[in-house]
């Protein structure tokens, strides 16, 4: 496909609401696309040309109605007038904002996978037809707060408010199906988050990390008139337990090691979760690890709007 | 006499064996629902490998995705080739 197409991925909100070009293009282009109507989400697969040219596009789960829409896409490139086939000329290379512009480069950064549990022990046989992945951002600052003040073998320290707010409000939740919401702070029933130091020399720090969550959102929706304003009210909650080792190296003050597993039950239903034909509570599992520095892996948290941190660039 | 008190005192055997049998069963149904989906040092690389992505399920990831609408636009000017474009609520290499 790589050798046919350029193949690019993005966040669709910013595409169809800034006033940017390449945003402007974009929305020109989806008005004329499958959902036939204007407002209304532009989710998809767009076959396009530079020029801002749809060519073919379709919203589909089905891999054989999107290679159908992909080849017929790709027929009228080949039919397409040279002119057509480059940017427009006036077009501006600028973008103001982007949330990967607050990327923590000296930071921790977690990238996470989340799946059902249907059984305990699980069986592969049994994995959903759905997972979902997630990243979490600590600047450096922020990521020394998960190190005990003293580095010794036995030392024990219970993680910054800050900490458990990133973690549970934002990133223990329910979305494997489908984005969901984050939590308010009042909707934070139980926050536990610890490291121990289980080995330590001149060089490294070794963590052991544990830790319980249980998050509560019933009534109406705390967090004010922004993007993630749902329609509905809140009754949903998760709880979690979480084991995860880490690795700190002393001499180039960052993580190199970082893995965590969290368990959860959910309960209650999101307007967006894709839990909708499914049952009302269910098990949880959530993995995060230490994520590369490629550009894939620096894709901003999905809640990074209501990080509420100094460091993260607003637009 | 004897007999009233004996009645008595199997039935109360009786009904202690009761309570003494809904314990158990309470006591062992919970420890059994406690022990389902723990996480423990025991358990921890089973439930990790379960919860990553399988191969199969990052087959996607091994395209080499630009990671903005921009960057594809730029690159599908370059190379002149048509711009395969997925967008979503989320972007799709993050939190799909």
């Amino acid at each position: 496909m790589s050798k046919k197409f350029i193949p690019a991925t993005d966040e669709v909100w910013r595409l169809q609401g800034s006033d940017e070009e390449d945003a402007s293009m974009f929305q020109k282009m989806a008005n004329e696309g499958h959902y036939k109507k204007l407002g209304g989400t532009r989710q998809g697969i767009y076959v396009c040309s530079p020029s801002g040219a749809l060519l073919t596009s379709v919203n589909s789960l089905n891999p054989d109605v999107v290679l159908e829409s992909i080849n017929a896409g790709l027929d009228k490139w080949e039919k397409l007038p040279d002119g057509e086939r480059r940017l427009p000329n006036n077009f501006t290379p600028t973008v103001s904002h982007r949330w990967e512009d607050s990327y923590p480069e000296k930071g921790l950064v977690l990238k996470g996978a989340k799946a059902d549990l249907l059984s305990d022990p699980p069986r592969f046989s049994d994995r959903g037809d759905r997972w979902n992945m997630d990243h979490v951002w600590f600047n450096e600052d922020e990521a020394d707060l998960w190190l005990p003040d003293r580095h010794e073998v036995g030392e024990t320290h219970e993680c910054p408010q800050v900490i458990k707010d990133r973690l549970f409000r934002f990133h223990l939740v329910d979305n494997v199906r489908g984005q969901t919401l984050p939590f308010a702070p009042e909707e934070i029933k139980i926050a536990d988050l610890n490291s121990k130091i289980v080995a330590v020399n001149e060089e490294e720090l070794r963590l052991k990390i544990t830790g319980k969550s249980k998050a509560i959102a019933k009534g109406p929706w705390l967090l004010g008139e922004n993007i993630w304003t749902p329609k509905h009210e809140l009754d949903n909650s998760i709880e979690t337990t979480l084991l995860g080792n880490a690795v700190y190296d002393l001499v180039k003050k960052t993580f190199t090691e970082f893995e965590m597993v969290a368990l959860g039950q959910w309960r209650g239903k999101t307007q967006n979760n894709g839990r909708h034909f499914g049952p009302d509570t269910g098990r949880i599992g959530i993995f995060y690890s230490i994520a590369e520095n490629s550009h894939v892996d620096r894709i901003a948290p999905t809640f990074i709007d209501l990080y509420n941190a100094d460091w993260v660039i607003q637009p | 006499m004897y007999n009233h008190i004996n009645v008595n005192f199997l039935s109360l055997i009786g009904e202690s064996l009761k309570k003494l049998s809904l314990l158990v069963i309470l006591v062992f149904g919970c420890t059994g629902n406690q022990q389902a989906f723990h996480l423990s040092e025991e358990t921890y690389d089973m439930w990790q490998e379960f919860i990553k992505p399988t191969k199969d399920e990052l087959a996607w990831a091994e395209i080499p995705w630009r990671s903005s609408f921009y960057d594809g636009l730029m690159d599908s000017d370059m190379e002149q080739k048509p711009l395969l474009l997925w967008v979503m609520n989320g972007h799709p290499l993050g939190c799909t």
